[in-house]
């Protein structure tokens, strides 16, 4: 027993005590110790107007600058939700274009607004005025756009994109991603398949615009919010994609993410600064509970901590920056959903996380009463053999002398198949799936061509020296 | 909301989500009664006795706005101002922009 929590308990507070916010009266500025102080950053620092302006804009290039990977005959793709993040951004870079010659920033940009009325619960209206809003925004600060909906992330086919001019709205595809994301039984979940196939829509676009490069408005403070909430839903093995500079998970395009060391309190200001309105949209989790998601409460829990201690923020992000981890050995079978490495795989003498969670969750699914011998243990991988065996036979009683492996229609699938080609992270997001026709019809038909490729490499394995 | 000159006149604007809670409605002029001496704190009471639609506990905690709500008063951070303390002025304007996810 720990005795020194138990004893410290009651007087915790003495060790992390509050910051107290010095009251100045007409505070000046810093750093040119000249004008008054509109902002206070850190809880200590106070800038003016002018001054927090041009920290901004250095910051921001900084950020690209010091990476060295944006060059000037990269052709980008700036995500643009109209949120905070990705106005700011456009502003930026905007600004940046007009700098003087050797500071100007030079690459071939287009801008892309994904639709995502159909989830957040808007009207056909709603939709329409927001997305004129985005392209006079977009249009004003001159920027070529393309509008597309997340249904498109889910169909197999390429993604139907329209030019910001002709203020199009699909709604055909809505039943579909709106069927999809009912099927899931909790908030987590709907989050995180929002945020994948978002992901995926973004590659999916930059490779059909011929962008080699995507921008997303992710802040320093988002990302906080997500390292914490990534290792609770099982993605602790995909933090350094998902919340560092670089994605480069797709080996063609890389997902840059030019904003991380702002925090949401300094993109308030600078949009406030430059007069610029963010255009609000409601979310999925838009005046829910706070503790409707784990998304949602880690988001609560790092706001309240910040209130009182300014560095919580930093602190999680610059800890979240070195962490790494080993799992991209196996990169040539990527997960279908979020493409990144299988950190599912388990190899026969290793005993692994992932198998004692699967012994632990067919415990707790047997009831109560049930008492347990060490045969159950071995039960679980017999499942699986019988499983493999299963579809193995399957797949002969089909194939005949037409030929069928070529035509990939005919491999009868179950949801244990889509199983094996997801990593942990999106196995948990499907957990209640039990069905095919709840998945996405993407996933279905990779795992067609997966299961296709290595029966056929099975098949001519005899034949290989 | 009384109306006359010899109220205190105020502009409150709302953004980034938290209009959400007051009809979708950004901006109100408003004339606070003349009976007392309106700090900010008062007037967060105020705002939710009078302007508040819905859902108080997603505007404040305590006796302040949720952690996640930034409130500027004429541009400034309300944190130089002394936060509740701050006295009113004629004419001030005070902006609320939460930075919740979603609103």
């Amino acid at each position: 027993m720990c005795s020194v929590n138990d004893d410290g308990y009651e007087d915790g507070e003495q060790f992390m005590p509050k910051t107290e916010i010095a009251v100045t009266e007409a505070a000046i500025c810093k750093k040119c110790a000249n004008n008054k102080g509109n902002v206070i950053l850190r809880g200590k620092d106070v800038y003016c107007k002018v001054c927090f302006l041009a920290s901004s804009t250095h910051k921001f290039r900084a950020t690209l600058g010091k990476s060295k990977i944006v060059r000037p005959t990269d052709s980008i793709l700036i995500a643009h939700s109209g949120k905070a993040g990705s106005t700011a951004l456009l502003h930026l870079i905007k600004a940046g274009m007009h700098e003087s010659v050797h500071k100007r920033l030079i690459f071939k940009t287009t801008v892309l607004h994904i639709d995502e009325g159909a989830v957040n619960g808007e009207t056909l209206e709603e939709r329409k005025s927001r997305i004129n809003a985005i392209c006079e925004q977009t249009q004003n600060l001159e920027f070529q756009g393309y509008i597309t909906s997340l249904d498109q992330s889910i169909s197999e086919s390429e993604p139907n994109i329209h030019t910001m001019e002709s203020l199009e709205i699909c709604s055909h595809g809505d039943k579909m991603l709106t069927d999809l994301l009912n099927t899931l039984s909790n908030y987590t979940t709907k989050q995180e398949l929002l945020h994948k196939l978002r992901q995926r829509l973004f590659v999916l676009v930059a490779k059909k615009l011929g962008c080699n490069k995507v921008f997303v408005g992710d802040n320093a403070t988002d990302l906080a919010i997500r390292i914490l909430s990534n290792i609770s839903v099982g993605r602790g093995a995909h933090l350094p994609f998902d919340v560092g500079f670089i994605d480069n998970r797709c080996p063609d395009i890389m997902i840059l993410r030019p904003m991380r060391d702002f925090t949401r309190k300094e993109l308030v200001y600078y949009l406030n600064f430059n007069n610029l309105q963010i255009i609000h949209s409601p979310e999925l989790t838009t005046k829910k509970d706070q503790y409707v998601s784990i998304q949602k409460l880690t988001e609560k829990f790092v706001t309240d901590l910040d209130l009182n201690f300014c560095g919580t923020v930093s602190t999680v992000l610059r800890t979240g920056d070195k962490l790494y981890t080993e799992v991209g050995n196996n990169s040539d079978n990527p997960c279908i959903l979020c493409n990144m490495p299988l950190d599912t795989t388990v190899f026969d003498t290793e005993i692994s996380a992932i198998q004692a969670t699967m012994f632990s969750r067919f415990v707790s699914l047997q009831g109560p009463q049930r008492k347990y011998n060490t045969n159950d243990v071995s039960k679980i991988k017999i499942n699986e053999q019988n499983e493999e065996n299963r579809r193995k036979n399957d797949n002969c009683c089909s194939c005949n002398d037409t030929g069928c492996c070529s035509s990939n229609k005919s491999v009868k699938l179950s949801y244990k198949d889509v199983e094996k080609y997801l990593c942990y992270g999106c196995r948990l997001i499907f957990q209640d799936a039990n069905s095919l026709n709840m998945l996405p019809p993407f996933m279905v038909n990779a795992v067609r061509d997966k299961m296709c490729l290595e029966n056929m490499r099975q098949e001519i394995s005899e034949f290989l020296l | 909301m009384s109306s006359g000159d010899d109220g205190l006149h105020v502009i409150i604007e709302f953004g980034g989500g938290a209009e959400l809670l007051f009809d979708k409605q950004k901006r109100h002029v408003v004339n606070l009664p003349a009976d007392r001496e309106w700090t900010l704190k008062l007037l967060l009471f105020w705002i939710r006795d009078n302007l508040l639609k819905e859902r108080p506990e997603l505007f404040l905690q305590g006796d302040t706005v949720r952690p996640g709500i930034l409130v500027l008063v004429n541009d400034a951070d309300w944190e130089l101002l002394g936060q509740g303390e701050y006295r009113l002025q004629k004419g001030d304007t005070i902006l609320f922009i939460s930075t919740l996810h979603g609103g």
